[in-house]
């Protein structure tokens, strides 16, 4: 089994060197029309939606005064103020990365870059300089804000108007597998509702409509603004030349 | 007796060879290969991958700077330190000797994180003080900077230069300070002009060895460096090392690091040449207290600020936020919870298995360092087989190079196949070996060289073969030395991380691969506990350790 986000391209390049097993699960046609379009049909699919947004700190910043705009971020009044995460280590930043240059071009972390930003590793560095005080404002995965939230602390999330980013969770069987039927039935699972309604309780979202999770605040996945999602093949080619770029305005 | 020596000469040869030799040439030649499919011929395309970026180049550059910087303050920090303790009336002296040897057992990655909460720029403790009590808009400090960076490698690199140059100190003798205060130099005169410069080939050699932690070390490069956006060479290396993989750009990226160190070294010794140190034989020579009168309280309140930094400051922060709910909701006893631990002990299972694995790779990486490093410090000392010079050099070649460096190396030469030890505790070991094989060796024969071999020829003259003399005379001997050397190497393995997240893999993570990991996470609190959970664990070797052998490791000479 292979379970991961697929930004890389990874799947791209199993499927090229004829690693993957095909198998389309029985479920692969009752899959919700968002993820549809994300199937490599007898290959990957998708299991599970991580969404990305802006998470503020409350004890610092109003709710009304929060952004709600990833162009908002860019006006001076948040310099000092925004924390977001390294691509080469973290899949949540580069799946945002991605999003934001396809929309805007480059040009808008050169743009961000005049604001200072504090780049630490990983999506969850981003979270403890938001819950320390240390910035007001981080790009963030919904679930860990809410959950991070759950537990006292004072940081809430913004669906941002100009474009949440969606993240999928994909599945796919090795050719190799020692035990292909329990592959199967595995991928089965996690295609299925029981899976989908998991997701939901841990405050992602479910490929299942049958299942509707709830996002922070209240709203349904359908009420948010999605930002046009990155296919896996495209994410090859854009996270390579993204990462070097990017390092040199951020790392240098 | 001839087959049994040539049989142990072979092993070592062999030993050496696999730990030392054969990693160093795969790091080259990797570096030389062609990154696709391995053709047949050399290619320096690498090269030109690794050096063909500007920001490539600017981290060979910051490193270099980082170093120097890092060396020099950590210099001038220990060295007025190192010299009260060992040279003067200093009062409170056993305390200095334990606040440096609690910043030893302190991993720098944990200092590096305990600075981020004190030192960063708006929510670390001191901005926070220094605001509320001022009123002003912006704390003082950054740590978030080349200066910060600098400021907590160098503190955290203070224990290896005080054992260097206290050790060093130590034995100059108050004759030649006497001579000097006769013909009318003052005390000040005297330690600067006299006692400084007999010790300079220690003083060089600590800085050296400073510069080397500073330019490779992986734990504050990232927790500091990455957040001040500051491209170094342990970040340069570790983005070769992620996704897409390239092992050979790396290798040749690793390349300035060794030429450097060679080059350094031998700096060191055309200098140590050029001139004659014979007052450190170590013989006769009395070695009376410096007086220092009021100054003396001035110097324990030196010693004090500095080991504050490194100690008092780290612990104070880093009880706060384990034991704490949300650490940045400061002291108070609705924030106050064991639950951090809990989690780690009782509800995470990496947690048990990464503890039993960092001891057991430190204690075996400590027993084979120490056994390789004796056997070749006798026969080496005692003219027993031939080639000694280059086996002592060989043992002592680890400690020019870089932990990434001795990592890459250790992964092109044994994660492949045949062997395929990636990810396996041996290699681990193995590498842990080769690191620290350099402190075992250097003590082992500093400690064989003060044994009188008339001790064994009385053993042979009574009919004793040397076996006899070995069991019955110089093994204990050096009892209390080899505790004290083993417990030395133990902390050291027991705390490295630049090998270790290079060649770890699932079933072999270390507690210092876990709390990098960690670093990495949301729970400043968890880390916190797991830091504290890794010191105390420490601590107690380190006091079993100190009952066995009957002294501090810090190789005092008393």
């Amino acid at each position: 089994m292979f379970t991961t986000t697929g930004i890389g391209g990874q799947y791209e390049m199993l499927l090229r060197d004829g690693e993957l097993m095909q198998y389309t699960p029985e479920a692969a046609d009752k899959l919700s029309q968002v993820v549809k379009p994300m199937i490599t049909p007898g290959y990957v699919y998708p299991m599970g939606i991580g969404l990305t947004g802006l998470a503020y700190n409350t004890a610092k910043l109003k709710a009304a005064d929060a952004p709600t705009t990833w162009d908002a971020l860019l006006d001076p009044k948040w310099k000092g103020k925004i924390a977001i995460g390294d691509p080469s280590f973290s899949g949540f930043d580069a799946a945002w990365d991605m999003t934001m240059v396809k929309s805007e071009g480059f040009a808008y972390y050169e743009k961000l870059a005049k604001n200072d930003p504090l780049v630490q590793r990983s999506t969850l560095d981003s979270l403890t300089a938001l819950n320390a005080g240390e910035r007001v404002v981080a790009a963030l995965p919904d679930t860990i804000a809410i959950t991070s939230a759950a537990k006292g602390n004072p940081v809430a999330v913004v669906y941002p108007t100009d474009g949440t980013v969606m993240m999928v969770g994909y599945t796919a069987i090795l050719k190799t597998a020692p035990q292909p039927n329990t592959a199967k039935l595995f991928t089965e699972f996690l295609l299925s509702v029981e899976h989908s309604q998991i997701m939901a309780d841990s405050n992602l979202q479910s490929v299942r409509p049958e299942v509707v999770s709830t996002i922070a605040g209240g709203g349904k996945l359908s009420d948010i603004k999605l930002a046009p999602p990155i296919r896996t093949a495209e994410s090859e080619k854009l996270l390579s030349d993204l990462v070097e770029r990017w390092r040199d305005l951020f790392s240098h | 007796m001839d087959m049994l020596r040539r049989l142990v000469w072979f092993g070592l040869v062999a030993l050496l060879g696999l730990l030392v030799v054969f990693p160093l040439a795969e790091v080259v030649l990797i570096s030389l290969q062609h990154t696709n499919a391995r053709p047949s011929g050399l290619t320096l395309d690498s090269y030109a991958l690794a050096f063909g970026r500007a920001r490539y180049l600017q981290g060979v550059w910051n490193s270099a700077l980082l170093g120097v910087g890092v060396a020099t303050l950590c210099m001038v920090l220990t060295v007025p330190m190192a010299w009260a303790v060992a040279r003067t009336d200093m009062p409170c002296k056993p305390l200095v000797r334990a606040m440096v040897m609690l910043t030893f057992i302190t991993p720098p990655f944990l200092g590096a994180t305990s600075w981020v909460l004190l030192a960063a720029p708006n929510a670390g403790w001191i901005n926070r003080l220094y605001v509320a009590a001022s009123g002003a808009a912006a704390g003082p400090l950054n740590i978030y900077s080349l200066a910060g960076l600098m400021f907590v490698i160098a503190i955290y690199s203070i224990p290896y230069s005080f054992v260097f140059t206290s050790a060093a100190l130590e034995l100059v003798s108050s004759e030649m300070e006497d001579a000097a205060n006769i013909l009318g130099a003052g005390r000040i005169t005297t330690t600067l002009r006299v006692t400084l410069p007999l010790v300079a080939p220690a003083l060089l050699g600590a800085w050296i060895i400073t510069y080397l932690e500073a330019i490779s070390i992986i734990g504050s490069s990232v927790i500091i460096g990455l957040p001040a956006h500051i491209n170094l060479v342990p970040l340069q290396l570790l983005e070769f090392f992620g996704f897409p993989l390239r092992v050979e750009a790396a290798a040749a990226y690793a390349m300035p690091l060794l030429l450097v160190t060679a080059g350094l070294f031998l700096l060191q010794q055309r200098i140590l040449h050029r001139r004659s140190y014979v007052a450190l034989t170590g013989k006769g020579g009395e070695r009376r207290p410096i007086e220092l009168g009021k100054a003396r309280w001035l110097a324990l309140g030196w010693s004090l600020l500095v080991t504050s930094l490194t100690v008092v400051l780290l612990y104070l922060v880093l009880f706060q936020a384990a034991f704490a709910k949300a650490w940045a909701r400061g002291f108070g006893l609705d924030n106050l919870t064991l639950g951090n631990f809990r989690m780690l002990l009782f509800e995470q299972a990496t947690l048990q298995q990464s503890l039993v694995n960092t001891f057991t790779y430190a204690a075996a990486a400590a027993s084979l360092a120490i056994a390789l490093a004796l056997t070749t410090a006798y026969l080496v000392a005692r003219r027993l087989v031939p080639l000694g010079g280059v086996l002592s050099v060989l043992c002592l070649t680890p400690f020019a190079i870089p932990g990434i460096v001795l990592a890459i190396g250790f992964y092109a030469a044994y994660a492949p196949p045949p062997l395929s030890l990636a990810g396996t505790g041996t290699i681990l070991v193995l590498a842990f070996t080769a690191r620290f094989l350099p402190i075992a060796f250097a003590n082992a024969s500093a400690a064989m060289r003060g044994i009188n071999p008339e001790m064994e020829e009385a053993v042979h003259i009574l009919g004793g073969g040397r076996i006899i003399a070995l069991r019955g005379v110089v093994l204990p001997i050096l009892k209390r030395n080899i505790v004290a050397v083993w417990l030395l190497v133990f902390i050291a393995a027991s705390r490295e991380v630049s090998s270790a997240l290079f060649l770890y893999g699932p079933r072999t993570r270390t507690m210092s691969v876990m709390f990098f990991d960690l670093t990495e996470g949301a729970e400043f609190e968890q880390l916190a506990a797991l830091g504290l959970i890794m010191a105390v664990t420490t601590m107690l070797f380190v006091a079993v350790g100190q009952r066995v052998a009957g002294r501090d490791f810090m190789l005092r000479r008393d």
